[in-house]
């Protein structure tokens, strides 16, 4: 340990440079986090609200609804398929308008497959191919509002996607960046080593414990931002739109501690590998 | 067999510079010689082969009754823990101190610190460094750094010393007290010391043995 840290005491620059993007890294990590899980919740809520409604033709037998509904059940988009039957159909629209039998008799209520997608923005695909099916005479899953809400659902995943695709190549920029520095600075005193006989490990370990050390303090730094921003921010949002979907702070500290601390370690250990691997290659 | 040998070694750097030619010779155990040659002669080459920095294009090379040349990387660190190089260039790290710099081989070593501290302290007073120990390299003069380069070479009793015009940055004294001190070690404590110069005058004040090197073939010897 002595050799770690009198290494560290002689480049501190270098040291709190590479802490600092670790948690840099940390904090994109965490907001990436947050809205993937913030959009995973809203999803999740979605995808029950909205239902792929196809009415059977009056002309289909009940065996061959049955059968329809497995194969529709066996698509890997579909979530949920429930078959429901004609008089069950007549069940939910008098107790949902609160009539009686006698006020609706005459009228015929078609049975019909409710078929919930696992994710939202597969309702148009499934309703499509629903459609071409030939069994049901109309197959609905809202109006245009539900077009323009899938429209924004899928602009927001492009846009989250962009969002990690960022933080990813920004993750490998601080990893070259880090390398390249301490190549230049470091690079001496591992080609030193290794010209006066050490193995590769002994002059790795160093600067191994280095990358260690300065990863776990910059993912513990990136938590306690975390902390610090979104136990306050969701008690605001909290109190200002009570309604909305937010995911639970407490679950969301829990996923960013183990998190944090995984891609500090990653990035620190990753850089100085890369470093070292670089400084060997270079003198032999 | 001898201590160290070469057997038609040729080395050719991209894109096709013949640095050694088909260089054969052999040095005994305790044995002081000279590599003399000009600049670009290829004796730092010729170093860097037996150090494994370099691989030869064609030929053997054997140390201490094994063939180096094909040696797996692995090994490698362990032949050069064997050896003592002064490197021409110096291979010096600016913010390590004196000390440091001379604790590193013993380090390597796995010698125990106390008597890695003595060891060190035996060679800084031998070079008179003593009172540069806690001296980062940076601050030391020329010829400093080149005491420092021979003390690390020493200081672990390596039974090969390769040295790389080691009185580059010397003065005429100091230079004298280097090779009186390699010259003893190779005689006292029959270690092997390959001494690289382009320094005529060298030769002429140390009765060794001395290959004669120019444009990377062996053009004679002097005994």
């Amino acid at each position: 340990m002595g050799r770690v840290s009198r290494y560290m005491l002689r480049r501190p620059g270098l040291f709190v440079l590479s802490t600092l993007s670790v948690l840099l890294v940390g904090v994109l990590v965490n907001a990436a986090v947050f809205g993937y899980l913030e959009a995973v919740r809203l999803r999740e809520h979605w995808r029950e609200r909205f239902t792929i409604r196809a009415i059977f033709r009056e002309d289909v037998r009940r065996e061959f609804m049955e059968q329809i509904r497995e194969e529709v059940a066996r698509h890997p988009l579909v979530g949920q398929v429930v078959l429901v039957s004609p008089e069950e159909a007549r069940a939910r629209f008098l107790e949902r308008l609160g009539l009686s039998e006698g006020e609706v008799a005459g009228v015929s209520f078609p049975a019909s497959l409710e078929v919930v997608p696992r994710h939202v923005e597969d309702l148009p695909e499934i309703a499509a191919i629903l459609r071409e099916e030939g069994t049901f005479v109309e197959v609905f899953y809202g109006g245009k509002e539900v077009e323009g809400f899938l429209r924004l659902f899928r602009l927001l995943l492009k846009a989250l996607s962009g969002f990690l695709l960022g933080v990813l190549g920004f993750g490998v920029f601080v990893i070259v960046v880090t390398t390249a520095l301490t190549v230049q600075l470091r690079g001496r005193e591992v080609e030193v080593l290794s010209l006066v006989g050490a193995p590769s490990a002994f002059s790795l370990a160093p600067f191994l414990f280095e990358g260690l050390f300065g990863g776990l303090l910059g993912g513990a730094g990136a938590y306690l931002l975390g902390l610090a921003f979104f136990v306050p921010f969701f008690r605001l949002v909290g109190e200002a739109f009570p309604g909305f979907l937010w995911v639970n702070v407490e679950e969301l500290l829990v996923v960013f501690f183990p998190l944090d601390l995984g891609v500090g370690c990653g990035v620190g250990v990753l850089g100085v590998l890369l470093g070292h691997w670089r400084a060997r290659r270079r003198r032999p | 067999m001898a201590f160290l040998e070469f057997r038609g070694v040729s080395k050719v750097y991209p894109p096709g510079i013949r640095a050694l030619e088909k260089v054969t010779f052999a040095v005994e155990k305790g044995e002081f010689v000279f590599l003399q040659g000009p600049t670009g002669a290829g004796k730092t080459t010729l170093f860097r082969l037996i150090t494994q920095e370099e691989r030869p294009t064609e030929g053997e090379i054997w140390f201490s009754g094994r063939r180096i040349d094909t040696l797996d990387p692995r090994f490698v660190p362990f032949l050069r823990q064997r050896l003592g190089v002064v490197f021409q260039d110096l291979e010096i790290v600016p913010d390590w101190t004196v000390y440091e710099h001379l604790v590193a081989p013993l380090a390597v070593l796995g010698v125990n610190g106390k008597e890695a501290r003595k060891a060190a302290w035996a060679v800084l007073c031998l070079l008179g460094l003593e009172k540069k120990s806690t001296f980062q390299a940076r601050w030391l003069s020329g010829g400093e750094k080149q005491k420092l380069c021979i003390g690390r070479a020493l200081v672990h009793r390596p039974k090969l010393i390769l040295a790389d015009e080691p009185t580059g940055n010397l003065d005429a004294a100091s230079a004298a007290e280097v090779l009186n001190l390699l010259w003893d070690l190779s005689r006292n404590e029959r270690v092997t010391v390959i001494v690289a110069t382009h320094n005529e005058a060298l030769l002429e004040r140390f009765p060794a043995r001395a290959i004669l090197l120019e444009r990377g073939r062996i053009r004679g010897e002097r005994c």
